[in-house]
């Protein structure tokens, strides 16, 4: 059995939010429970062998589960459970549309076993960003190697354009023109003087200006479409068209793009070793929570893998979560619990967000302390999620060659309506190789996300995006057959949404979303830790031995100096 | 090929929850024991210079973190390791019966590309124990299973009493070093974001 069996917080799930709280309220002085019904880590944040996605495709989208087998250090005595019982499940269709196209040859794939490939992906790590401070504070920083991103290209008109990564970057280009290249230099000076001003500018970049769309200030600083469409889209890693807006809320602030920019830079500076502003996990990204997990375990965090919970457990009186109670029938007492999206609970209440319990019904003060308590968390997800896009379409592929000869990790992106003038989201692209370790020599995985609502429209955009980096099958025309051969591959359709959960003392975390980066992923983390420990410090600082705590405004100004 | 630079070996040590895996560590690397036995909290890993031979090597000894208990270790923590000790108590026939899956584990999780002469080290721990007298798994018997396996190298070892855990470290930096100059391969360059690290002489403080 489980020994103790009352901790400070239980969490479920090894999905990489839930594995940084585990690492976080470790290392805030608090007991932790881990618990995941899967084998080896699995979560829609890993990077599951081969055969593991095979059975993934297989079963129409799920992840495959462990076989609980109750063993006999778990064995125990049931006690009474005096808490009201809710039942947990596995939560209604994360995924859909799954469809693989398999290999005419599986040999051709190489040695399977080499492959590791990432259910979020695509996605990099800013250098300068949240989770790389993350992982030093937690010391989490050892367990994890590191590729740089040796190039981003953007795709217009069936070509693409090298993204410049610094100052340097746009001196040598070769593909921007002399007049590009003076934009690019002023703009990249303008940021570095909003940076260095910390906000207090005037005139162009005065505070009433800085809430007015980005996308107005590119333009009033009569940037070229292209330089327009690379700021936007392959530096400040906007998703969304800005140019012809549906959606009012998915336009950019001028003050959000400016601290994108800043952050790009200071990424692209950060590391020497580093080629640009982007990082790969090596093995792929699911060594990120096994790396939190490791750290969590380091500072006494309990782990048990291949153990479903079975029921969330709730005060009779309070409705408040008291505890869970897993597949062994073991309950175990926790006033703080952190769930997985896999997970769904039934709502303890018949309207959606009114938290009433059947044996008793709560007090208006209470039902209002309780919403108020959850508008934080719901009303920043709605933010990053980005309007009605609520799920992302996401193709990995295995090919034979890399589409940029001579380099490895490559990231595209394909800006709003560039592919054969089909009406589209930014298409997002990352090339892998060997030097990542996620696949054998000579092979290439190259990954795919779209934002998007329809799911059809979805796999026709990506269909274009793959048209447009392999080579279409028996094609006669000599420039196709240069391109990489596509091997296999699979698509799927993921559910970013998250489940609404108004029960005192549980937090949902997030499923992966659309965006490439982990900037929305770290500060949902962040809220929930300080909603369940309001009086801890999230990752306290180390001691002044290590480079890696400085305020994001040193951390950008270093970036800016370094250009 | 020229010579690697790296000259860091990953030591991981197997083993199940008690056997004193924690202990040998602290008793090889920091000469301190401690009878009070706590499921293992704070220690990552534990490093240590170590003479092979003509070469000085840095040996990274890599703790389960109790993670072992409910074997919740994930792959992540097996790769790239240069060697595996197999521990196991004199005293308890269970952890002994268990090397099996430790080992079968071990070539599972990290498949080292070749399983059949990556380098293992059992160590049967515990033999001060009632001077012996509590002792379950005889020294002919851990033998064969060891000659079984391909002739695994075999130590019985006291952490508390400090027997013969130089000389199995000895053994398991040796065999560590043997299989990375085996396995040279080409590492590609990686980024540590930890660009402050000062390499320690000994120790991680987290």
């Amino acid at each position: 059995m489980i020994e103790p069996n009352t901790f400070d917080a239980i969490v479920l799930g090894t999905g990489l939010p839930e594995s940084i709280l585990a690492a976080s309220i470790a290392a805030a002085g608090k007991t932790v429970l881990h618990l995941d019904a899967y084998e080896g880590y699995l979560s829609p944040w890993a990077s599951p062998s081969f055969s593991t996605l095979s059975s993934f495709a297989s079963s129409g989208g799920c992840l495959p589960k462990a076989s609980f087998s109750a063993e006999e250090e778990l064995t125990f005595s049931p006690e009474e459970i005096e808490y009201k019982i809710l039942e947990v499940k596995d939560a209604p269709a994360l995924y859909s549309h799954v469809k693989v196209s398999p290999a005419h040859d599986e040999s051709s794939l190489g040695r399977l076993n080499r492959y590791s490939l990432d259910l979020a992906g695509p996605k990099v790590v800013f250098c300068a960003g949240p989770l790389v401070d993350a992982l030093v504070s937690a010391q989490a920083d050892h367990h994890v190697r590191f590729k740089g991103v040796e190039a981003s290209f953007i795709w217009r008109d069936g070509q693409m354009t090298a993204v410049p990564a610094s100052r340097s970057d746009v001196f040598r280009d070769k593909t921007l023109s002399l007049a590009d290249k003076r934009f690019l230099m002023r703009f990249f000076k303008l940021v570095a003087d909003y940076t260095d001003s910390e906000g207090g500018t005037s005139g162009e970049l005065a505070a009433e200006n800085l809430d007015r769309p980005f996308v107005e200030f590119l333009r009033r600083q009569q940037l070229p479409t292209l330089i327009r469409e690379i700021i936007l889209y392959a530096i400040a890693l906007v998703d969304d068209d800005q140019e012809q807006v549906s959606d009012v809320a998915s336009l950019v602030s001028t003050k959000d793009g400016l601290q994108a920019l800043a952050l790009y830079l200071a990424s692209a500076s950060r590391f020497p070793d580093a080629p640009g502003a982007f990082l790969y996990p090596m093995y792929g990204h699911g060594d990120l929570p096994q790396a939190f997990c490791r750290c969590a375990a380091v500072r006494g965090a309990l782990y048990v893998l291949r153990m479903p919970v079975v029921s969330l457990l709730l005060d009779k009186e309070s409705g408040d979560c008291k505890g869970v109670q897993i597949a062994s029938g073991q309950v175990l007492h926790s006033e703080k619990v952190i769930a997985s999206p896999t997970f769904c609970v039934e709502q303890p209440a018949t309207s959606e967000s009114t938290p009433t319990t059947t044996s008793s019904a709560v007090d208006a003060e209470e039902d209002a302390h309780l919403r108020s308590s959850d508008v934080p968390s719901t009303s920043s997800e709605r933010h990053e999620t980005g309007g009605d896009s609520t799920k992302v379409a996401r193709c990995l592929c295995i090919t034979d060659q890399s589409f940029q000869p001579g380099l490895s990790t490559v990231m595209v992106i394909f800006p709003p309506n560039s592919l054969h003038g089909r009406k589209s989201k930014v298409v997002r692209a990352l090339q892998l190789g060997s030097a990542a370790d996620v696949c054998p020599d000579g092979k290439y995985i190259v990954q795919f996300s779209v934002k998007c609502s329809d799911a059809t429209e979805a796999e026709e955009t990506l269909q274009a995006a793959k048209d447009a980096l392999f080579r279409v099958d028996d094609s006669e025309d000599d420039l196709e057959s240069e391109k990489p051969k596509l091997l296999w591959s699979i698509f799927f359709i993921q559910d970013v949404s998250n489940p609404l959960q108004a029960i005192r003392g549980l937090k949902m975390s997030v499923m992966p979303d659309g965006t490439i980066d982990y900037r929305s992923m770290m500060k949902y983390t962040e809220t929930i830790f300080h909603e369940l420990f309001p009086e801890k410090e999230f990752f306290p600082k180390l001691p002044a031995t290590s480079t890696s705590d400085e305020g994001e405004g040193d951390a950008v100004a270093d970036g800016i100096d370094g250009l | 090929m020229s010579a690697r630079k790296r000259t860091l070996l990953k030591v991981i040590i197997l083993g199940d929850s008690g056997v004193g895996k924690t202990s040998l560590m602290n008793q090889y690397v920091n000469k301190k024991f401690s009878n009070q036995y706590k499921a293992t909290i704070g220690a990552d890993f534990l490093t240590k210079e170590v003479q092979v031979e003509d070469r000085l090597v840095t040996m990274q000894i890599w703790d389960t973190a109790g993670q072992e208990r409910f074997q919740s270790l994930g792959v992540a923590f097996y790769r790239g390791a240069d060697c595996c000790v197999l521990v196991y108590d004199v005293n308890v026939m269970k952890s002994f019966d268990n090397l099996d899956n430790w080992r079968e584990e071990f070539l599972i999780q990290a498949s080292p590309s070749d399983p059949e002469n990556f380098p293992f080290v059992v160590l049967g721990n515990k033999v001060d124990v009632d001077g012996g007298n509590s002792r379950v798994v005889s020294e002919k018997k851990a033998k064969a299973w060891c000659a079984a396996k391909g002739g695994i190298p075999y130590f019985e070892t006291s952490a508390k009493e400090d027997f013969n855990v130089d000389a199995a470290f000895q053994c398991i930096a040796k065999n560590a070093l043997k299989n990375e100059t085996e396995e040279e391969i080409y590492l590609p360059d990686t980024i540590d974001v930890n660009a402050s690290r000062v390499p320690k002489a000994s120790g991680c403080e987290c």
